[in-house]
């Protein structure tokens, strides 16, 4: 019990000694984990939208203006990968479009008339199918164009895999910083206090107790940091959220409890996890060659 | 201590084929010249260092065996004044004596106790808030000796802890270092200064060039004499 009050009184110590530095140190642990938090939200969050598309097994087939859309739909009833087709004339779509942006009556003043085409809304039964029915839908004459989620879940996906790659090589570059940083701050500490430990060694103290101190300092500022990185991270994306949703109604930014303690286990556990391996390999080196008679 | 050797790359030899037996309790000079082997004799005691050849056997312990984990429990049991004291510059008096004993673990009110029980035998007390800096070279050395003693060693390994000081203030030390040998406390005492070894008789090992030359039980030898 002693020897955990010293070992606490001497983390303080070490922590207060070169406040100037230790501060410096967290802020740019601070930035760091900012930095790999923001890449991860953005990384999850277009992962999640890609996905979210391509499980929509919608297709919109917009047919050629003036169409009679009675053959149309009859063929379609004949495939039977199609669970669902309705048609959508001009004036339902331009009601929907009113509806999503509330500005119907302004296009039609804008353009004189309904830009917008008829079209046949249609649900395949399995994901499978999808790009055979696009196929078959397409190669009708009365149809001018289709389009599906999955085209856009392709894009998304290949947004989403660059995403990932770039949140990676922030990972990366952060750990990378925050390791020279926190490491270049335990060996201040450590020769600030050389001779101590030295005499320390010297009189019977055992590395355990020379080398704690060093590695609390090490996990104090790791996880405060990411802590506090954590924080504004939290606030930014709550503010962020509510902006969107208005803004945007339909883009769904994930938004549950579970993104927040999964982001608060990755960014404290992996300050603390980086805090204890920086000091830990300072300290170490350090009392080993103290330690080992020549 | 049996045929031991250390030999310093490239080729220094700082001792060489050293046979040593010294019995508990026992006051033991190592005289000779700068650099004839006394500082590394006792850094080789304290385990600062390995024979190159030989064995050394303190109490159980086999220095040259001795793991890492065990270390710093053999060093409990051994007091050491530098030479230069080594004492820390940014602690007070009372403090560079308690970090010894709370770096091993010893309870607060212990601490204190023995701190302050340390500190009044080598008359300290009284200056216990001052920082090495501001004390004599004397008062220096005290402190130094109270930090070796605190945790009452069973071996007190002393480099030249008069080295630097005046004759009337080195007297005084040298009846603080039997004190604590009449309590039992083996002590090695390496030291080149001849009226100690005159005044204050004890067995004396010189040693010239890494080997020993002479191993008085009394103390009857007159340094450098045959050199």
């Amino acid at each position: 019990m002693a020897t955990f009050r010293y070992i606490l009184r001497d983390t303080v110590r070490l922590l207060t000694r070169h406040f100037g530095v230790v501060f410096l140190t967290l802020l740019t642990i601070i930035a760091v984990f900012l930095a790999v938090g923001m890449s991860i939200l953005l990384s999850v969050n277009v992962t999640s939208l890609a996905s979210q598309i391509e499980s929509d097994l919608t297709i919109e087939a917009y047919l050629k203006v003036q169409t009679d859309a009675e053959p149309v739909m009859r063929r379609l009833a004949e495939i039977h990968e199609i669970k669902n087709a309705r048609y959508v004339s001009p004036e339902e779509a331009l009601k929907r479009l009113e509806e999503k942006l509330g500005q119907g009556d302004q296009i039609i003043s804008l353009l004189g008339s309904n830009p917008l085409p008829p079209s046949v809304i249609i649900t395949v039964d399995k994901a499978e199918n999808l790009k055979d029915v696009v196929r078959e839908v397409e190669a009708f004459p009365e149809v001018e164009d289709v389009i599906y989620a999955g085209e856009v879940a392709e894009r998304l996906a290949s947004l989403a895999y660059f995403l990932n790659r770039f949140a990676l090589a922030v990972f990366v570059i952060a750990l990378v910083t925050s390791l020279v940083v926190m490491m270049n701050t335990i060996r201040i500490a450590l020769y600030s206090r050389r001779e101590e430990i030295g005499v320390m060694l010297l009189v019977g103290a055992t590395p355990t107790y020379v080398s704690l101190p060093f590695l609390l300092q090490g996990v104090i500022l790791g996880g405060t940091g990411a802590l506090v990185a954590l924080l504004f991270l939290i606030k930014a994306y709550r503010w962020l959220l509510e902006v969107l949703s208005k803004a945007l109604p339909f883009f769904n930014m994930l938004d549950s409890p579970k993104i927040t303690l999964w982001l608060f286990c990755l960014l404290v556990g992996g300050g603390v996890a980086l805090g204890w391996l920086c000091s830990w390999t300072a300290v170490y080196q350090h009392i080993r060659r103290a330690l080992k008679p020549r | 201590m049996a045929g031991v050797s250390k030999i310093f790359d490239p080729d220094i030899v700082a001792l060489e084929d050293v046979y040593l037996n010294i019995k508990k309790g026992e006051f033991v000079y190592f005289v000779g010249h700068t650099g004839s082997g006394k500082t590394t004799l006792l850094r080789l005691i304290n385990r600062e260092l390995i024979p190159t050849s030989g064995q050394i056997m303190v109490g159980k312990y086999n220095l040259r065996k001795l793991r890492m984990g065990q270390l710093p429990y053999y060093r409990r049991q051994i007091g050491v004044i530098f030479q230069d004291f080594k004492l820390l510059p940014h602690l007070n008096a009372a403090e560079n004596v308690a970090f010894v004993l709370e770096a091993i673990g010893v309870p607060k009110r212990q601490v204190e106790e023995r701190v302050k029980a340390v500190l009044s035998r080598l008359d300290l007390w009284r200056r216990r808030f001052l920082y090495p800096e501001q004390m004599s070279g004397g008062e220096q050395q005290r402190l130094a000796i109270a930090r070796a003693v605190v945790n009452m060693p069973s071996l007190l390994i002393a480099d030249e802890p008069t080295g630097n000081l005046d004759m009337e203030t080195a007297e005084s030390i040298m009846e603080i270092l039997f004190s604590i040998n009449a309590s039992g406390t083996t002590v090695l005492m390496a030291t080149h200064n001849q009226y100690i070894v005159d005044a204050f008789r004890a067995r004396v090992v010189e040693l010239n060039k890494g080997r020993i030359l002479s191993d008085e039980p009394k103390g009857e030898v007159e340094l450098y004499g045959d050199l």
